[in-house]
């Protein structure tokens, strides 16, 4: 595990990593309102060959920015501009107005920014797949041909066109009451409760093609797949939070997830090699690929419309020649670049080497021109069966690749055609035409070869700036791609089959009836959200990993929700890899990784989360691409010479669009700027989707601007106002915790902690009872949490104002003592005031819930039909007497009262069965006493003709008041387990009276080194002395201001101890401690491990059958069980007797017979003597 | 037990099918009396959610 610690993190904005070396410095900048682009100028000074930036009269690094929202644009940089004048004032400091205002209780009408952040890539991404994504994918699936044996016709199956419609019910079930209102809309909240999907219904239009001539062309419902909740699909989607609370929905979602069988699922976000863009890396596995292959090689992930991506690498050949790399079918080949250039394109042997060697200077470029000639001479090799022409190595790629290609591809195909169609689908495939592919090509030689003669470095895939995300859409979109395409397979499997049986001719009507048969693309859609994994054995599924893709949202608390939305997993692939270079922060991850909350143990530094100001850019913007090229066309015609000689290449989404001329660069030049070892030069234009980006301030215009990960390494960004260098400092962060995501940014001081102390806190913000949501009473998850007495913290950062996270509170201000003052409290335990723990202190509650089916219990699947189960409804037997227990604890209806307290075996609900003609009763079998907090009924159960109530929700809450084993921790990553309820009598008190709410060992403190912890005992006693919250935000304090020097003074002011300490009794003898105490107002978290969920104890009961062991498992009634390593450890303490009185006597001992001659055991049988022993005489 | 108990069987004889249940609404609150043989559907807006009342049995047990 190597993180760098926040401190030290913070002492590295050297930037300009050392192993990359800053030499050109790009900067591209790009503007809505400007009619076209500025001429480009060079900086002045030393760097000015190397300086290029295109500038328009307002940089905005946001490039992704269509003419369509122009003035929206204007207003919003008008906006921007006074935020940038703001920006020399702080944030406000932490105050409690937000509790006592009006805002505090009423749902606003904007979405909150906080909100909006998390959901929108997720979000965006799926809109995208609706808009262009779903279009792209049905246009590039290819079609299923198929011939009907023996002599029967061709039969093409293709796609047209996907349509996705919204979240209703079908029509034959809206079902319309006395009130003649047809509810058609279906509602997230509406399938979480009754435990449904949140579905569309998906329309296919399809064509089919008998032997080449149009047969039909219809549209097919295809069922109903999972929509994304507030996508432009949801009926949420655009709803403020007044309005979401009206349609009884979470004031503050987030959307971006799928509810499947009324779960949360979320698809995660995974990091993905940056699009479109040659990376320069050494591999070892790339050496054992083939004869004479170096590990050296340049790696395109080039990605299409429809977000499904193809790897091409171009290897290094150890003769000095290279290969291209690509796959078709997951099939590799590797083909010598020379074929593949020729084979792009009609050039000249001579203008072909003039391509590759352009931008060149002529001193370095002798040796790459040379090779690039040896090159295409070994083309042509002898007169006759050499390439010469474009059309002969079409020819050859044809020739040589058609074996292996030719069955998933049409028979009809000559060599020329069929390598061309293998070139435009496998080779960089972003790109249409050749001329593009063939620059591609060049771009990615120049590279290769930069590399392979150590003038530019070696790329890193391990670094933030070679990513991209994967987002929901994308994935979705993939996996939907392969399930329209399996139906279409589906369909080609049941002609053919029903063919085989002779089953009548086939033609147009036995291919519509095969179409017909209720293609189950909906059903597949939701299979895969529910368990994360894509389709196995899919031809047109190109994702990271197959398995693992969603995730549960779960809600235990609103930390852990919002977490989710933030995590950016690397892949579960590099789980298991052994290497830790994949788990390691590097520098260039400033921003954009948070480096403080990554989980500890297996997913460290692979599960991570965005920071707090990184957004992920989900615009496409093709325009742009095209204006470049214009503006570059009109300046080039107006006069300005392009010189042979260019300082770089710029590269966009798509291709190389240009250079960019630089005259006066010699080669002792190019030495002095460090031209040697860096990374490969060039100007590089990123305007694809799902980049990262992240808001700094342009110190030039003093506004806000997205800058890159790629680009962030060639730019000096100060980490606040004070620390700019005139002359070389280009950006200021927003803000001093930029770097960290919203859980890090809302720990207090964590400057003042020990780096791994910040990302416990992270961890446990996730496990702490609190506020998950608002509308707890209408989201029946499994398992809630609720704190039931939240306090706002007296010390907090700022950013817990500005996300207003006092609509979610998640602690209790406790008054806490730093003394050791009974063995209670050794080893991280605490001890809890009793009269603080009865007036309230940390009680929470714990609502569960479970939705009963009847049919289900019956054995029915949802498929199935209702058969013998007619009649089956929730019902009480009508012949029981008042006091029967069933009557009292069960209404008529069979359902448990509202309000009823369950005990162990208390009637829980009651139903008629008609098999057997009979109500059967269910008790309640949980053990901890409950209460029935809610019972919802459901539809659905009966659909059809018969609709008695048979699908129940039944929500029970559990209180849960502090006990001893219940587990605390401050928001410092000090955790404990609270040992005993003390009585509050024999509680130490101070002078004025005050007795603490919990005792804090402080041994706990000098190895944790939790300063911040200290500091908070002071400030959150300084806190409430002075009727106020004081601010914990990093980075404000320093050592010529101490943090507790500040708050010792805030402590005198109020007539206290300056060091925080107070004169305490001894409640035993009534005499004051001779030591004074440390004493204050801590903000604590109540974790939701409690000891009421994990108590285990058993004497005997259920045991393996062979080992005749306890078994495992509490819920089966398991015991601990001792295996070889505690049996040792239990004997070097010498306890025989007690492992035998506690293991055995007293719990699961058994006797068993041993042959005392020959030391096996016996097994015989009672009474007749069968023995297993040899030397078995009856003597045991 | 001296609380009525508006949900119990008054007439043990009369049959429980005939029985009407009132349940609330989960969207516009109004009352429903749902018949065993009824969907469950809330008669003014349609809502396929409903609410089971809250029993004005006592529920405090112990307090005796």
């Amino acid at each position: 595990m190597v993180r760098i610690p926040l401190n030290a993190a913070r002492s590295i904005q050297g930037w300009g990593a050392k192993g990359v070396r800053p030499r050109i410095v790009v900067k591209a900048l790009w503007s809505a309102h400007s009619e076209s682009l500025s001429k480009p100028t060079g900086r002045s000074g030393a760097r000015s060959n190397r300086v290029t930036v295109i500038r328009s009269s307002v940089n905005r690094g946001d490039m992704g920015i269509s003419r369509l929202h122009v003035e929206e644009r204007m207003q919003e940089e008008e906006e921007e501009e006074e935020k940038g004048k703001k920006l020399a004032m702080q944030m406000p400091l932490p105050n409690q107005k937000y509790l006592n205002s009006r805002r505090f209780r009423t749902p606003p009408n904007v979405t909150r920014e906080f909100i909006d952040r998390l959901g929108r890539p997720h979000i965006q991404s799926f809109d995208d797949m609706i808009r262009i994504g779903l279009r792209e994918a049905v246009l590039s699936t290819p079609p299923v041909e198929f011939k009907v044996p023996p002599n029967g016709p061709t039969i093409g199956l293709h796609l047209d066109a996907a349509s996705l419609g919204y979240p209703e019910v079908a029509n034959g079930n809206v079902g319309v009451g006395t009130g003649a209102v047809a509810k058609k809309k279906v509602l997230p909240a509406e399938c979480r409760i009754s435990g449904k999907t949140y579905t569309a219904p998906l329309h296919v239009s399809l064509r089919v093609v008998i032997d080449g001539e149009e047969a039909a062309s219809l549209t097919q419902a295809c069922g109903n797949v999972p929509v994304m909740v507030r996508s432009s699909r949801c009926h949420l989607a655009g709803l403020s939070p007044a309005q979401l609370v009206r349609v009884g929905e979470e004031e503050n979602e987030i959307g971006g997830y799928f509810i499947v069988n009324g779960h949360e699922k979320l698809i995660r976000m995974l990091v993905a090699t940056r699009r479109n863009y040659p990376l320069a890396l050494r591999r070892p596995t790339w050496a054992s690929r083939g004869k004479d292959f170096s590990d050296m090689g340049v790696l395109v992930r080039s990605v299409t419309e429809d977000q499904s991506s193809y790897n091409n690498v171009l290897h290094f050949l150890k003769d000095g020649s290279a290969k291209m790399m690509f796959a078709f079918r997951r099939e590799m080949f590797f083909i010598k670049v020379g074929v593949i250039l020729r084979a792009l394109t009609s050039r000249s042997d001579q203008a072909i080497h003039d391509a590759l060697v352009r931008g060149k200077p002529k001193s370095g470029s002798l040796p790459f021109s040379r090779r690039m000639l040896v090159m295409l001479r070994e083309l042509h090799g002898s007169q006759d069966d050499g390439v010469h022409t474009q059309l002969d190595a079409l020819k050859m790629l044809g020739n040589r690749l058609r074996p292996r290609v030719q069955q998933h591809l049409s028979p009809d195909l000559d060599d020329v055609s069929l390598a061309r169609a293998l070139l435009q689908r496998s080779l960089l495939p972003h790109l249409r035409t050749p001329e593009l592919k063939f620059r591609m090509v060049v771009l990615m030689m120049q590279k290769l070869y930069a590399l392979a003669s150590n003038e530019s470095s070696v790329e890193d895939t391990d670094s933030v700036y070679s990513w991209e995300v994967f987002l929901g859409g994308d994935i979705y979109v993939q996996v939907l791609k392969e399930t329209m395409h399996r139906m279409l397979r589906v369909i080609r499997t049941t002609v053919l089959t029903k063919a085989e049986r002779g089953g009548g001719p086939v033609d147009k009507a036995a291919v519509l009836a095969a179409v017909k048969t209720r293609p189950r693309v909906g059903d597949m859609m939701e299979l895969f959200l529910a368990t994360g994994n894509a389709p196995a054995g899919g031809d047109m599924l190109v994702l990271p990993q197959m398995t693992g893709l969603s995730v549960v949202a779960e809600s235990i608390s609103w930390a852990r929700y919002t977490s989710h939305f933030e995590a950016l997993h690397r892949g579960s692939f590099f789980v298991s890899v052994r290497s830790t270079d994949v788990r390691k922060l590097t520098p260039d991850a400033w921003g954009f990784v948070c480096p403080v909350h990554t989980p500890d143990g297996t997913p460290c530094g692979l599960l991570n989360h965005l920071a707090k100001d990184c957004v992920v850019v989900c615009d496409r913007a093709p325009d742009f691409v095209h204006q470049l090229r214009a503006h570059k066309e009109r300046t080039s015609s107006g006069g300005q010479k392009t010189s042979s000689n260019a300082a770089g290449l710029v590269i966009s989404k798509f291709t190389e669009i240009g250079f960019i001329p630089d005259v006066d660069r010699d080669s002792s030049n190019r030495e002095m700027a460090g031209y040697v070892g860096g990374q490969f030069p060039g100007v590089f234009i990123f305007t694809g989707m799902n980049r990262l980006m992240r808001k700094v301030v342009n110190l030039s215009t003093m506004s806000e601007e997205l800058v890159g990960a790629l680009e962030q390494m060639y730019l000096h960004i100060a980490c606040s106002p004070q620390e700019v260098v005139p002359g070389m400092t280009t950006h200021v962060e927003v803000s001093a915790t930029s770097l960290m995501s919203s859980l890090a940014c809302l720990i207090p001081l964590p400057d003042c902690n020990q780096s791994p102390r910040n990302m416990y806190q992270c961890q446990m913000a996730k496990q702490t009872m609190g506020t998950p949501f608002h509308d707890i009473r209408r989201r029946p998850s499994c398992k809630l949490y609720r704190l039931d007495t939240p306090n706002s913290p007296l010390f907090r950062t700022r950013a817990y104002d500005q996300w207003q996270m006092d609509d979610y509170p998640a602690g209790t201000n406790a008054i806490v003592a730093v003394i050791a003052y009974s063995s209670y409290d050794m080893e991280d335990a605490m001890i809890i005031n009793k009269a603080s723990m009865e007036r309230g202190l940390a009680h929470g509650s714990l609502f569960k819930s479970e939705l009963v089916d009847l049919y289900v219990l019956a054995g029915m699947t949802r498929y199935q039909g209702r058969g013998d189960c007619v009649g089956l409804r929730f019902a009480r037997c009508p012949d029981l007497g008042p006091e029967d227990p069933v009557t009292r604890a069960l209404d008529v209806d069979g359902l448990p009262r509202v309000g009823l307290r369950l005990d162990k075996n208390t009637p829980y609900f009651s139903y008629y069965s008609p098999i057997g003609d009979k109500y059967v009763v269910k008790l309640f079998r949980k053990a901890e006493e409950a209460v029935v907090n809610r019972v919802w009924i459901l539809s659905g159960g009966g659909g059809g003709a018969e609709c008695a109530v048979t699908r129940v929700r039944i929500s029970v809450s559990i209180r849960r008041r502090p006990v001893v084993g219940d587990k605390f921790a401050t928001r410092s990553g000090q955790k404990g387990i609270c040992s005993m309820l003390w009585p509050t009598e024999d509680i130490p008190f101070a002078e004025s009276g005050m007795m603490p709410d919990i005792l804090f060992n402080p041994h706990g403190l000098p190895s944790r080194m939790t300063m911040a912890q200290m500091i908070e005992v002071m400030a959150g006693k300084a806190a409430a002395l002075h009727g106020t919250a004081l601010d914990a935000t990093p980075f404000e304090f320093d050592e010529d201001r101490p943090a507790h020097e500040y708050m010792g003074n805030l402590l005198a002011k109020a007539g206290f101890n300056r060091m925080g300490t107070e004169v305490m009794m001894c409640p035993v003898t009534g005499k004051p401690f001779e030591s004074v105490i440390f004493m204050g107002v801590v903000h604590y978290q109540r974790l939701r491990h409690m000891v009421l969920d994990k108590w285990q104890v058993r004497s005997t009961g259920p045991m393996n059958l062979m080992m005749r062991q306890p078994i495992k498992g509490r819920k089966r009634g398991g015991g601990v069980r001792v295996g070889e390593m505690e049996r040792d450890a239990v004997l070097s303490a010498g306890c025989m007797s007690l492992m035998m009185d506690r293991l055995l006597d007293n719990s699961d001992g058994y006797r068993e017979f041993v042959c005392l001659t020959c030391g096996t055991l016996v097994v015989f049988k009672k009474g007749v003597g069968l023995s297993s022993s040899s030397s078995f005489d009856g003597d045991i | 037990m001296s609380t009525p108990n508006p949900h119990a069987p008054v007439d043990a004889a009369k049959d429980p099918m005939k029985i009407p249940i009132t349940y609330i609404c989960g969207d516009c609150h109004s009352e429903n009396e749902i018949k065993p043989k009824d969907a469950i559907r809330c008669r003014e807006c349609g809502h396929r959610i409903l609410y089971k009342k809250r029993t004005k049995r006592a529920s405090v047990f112990d307090a005796r």
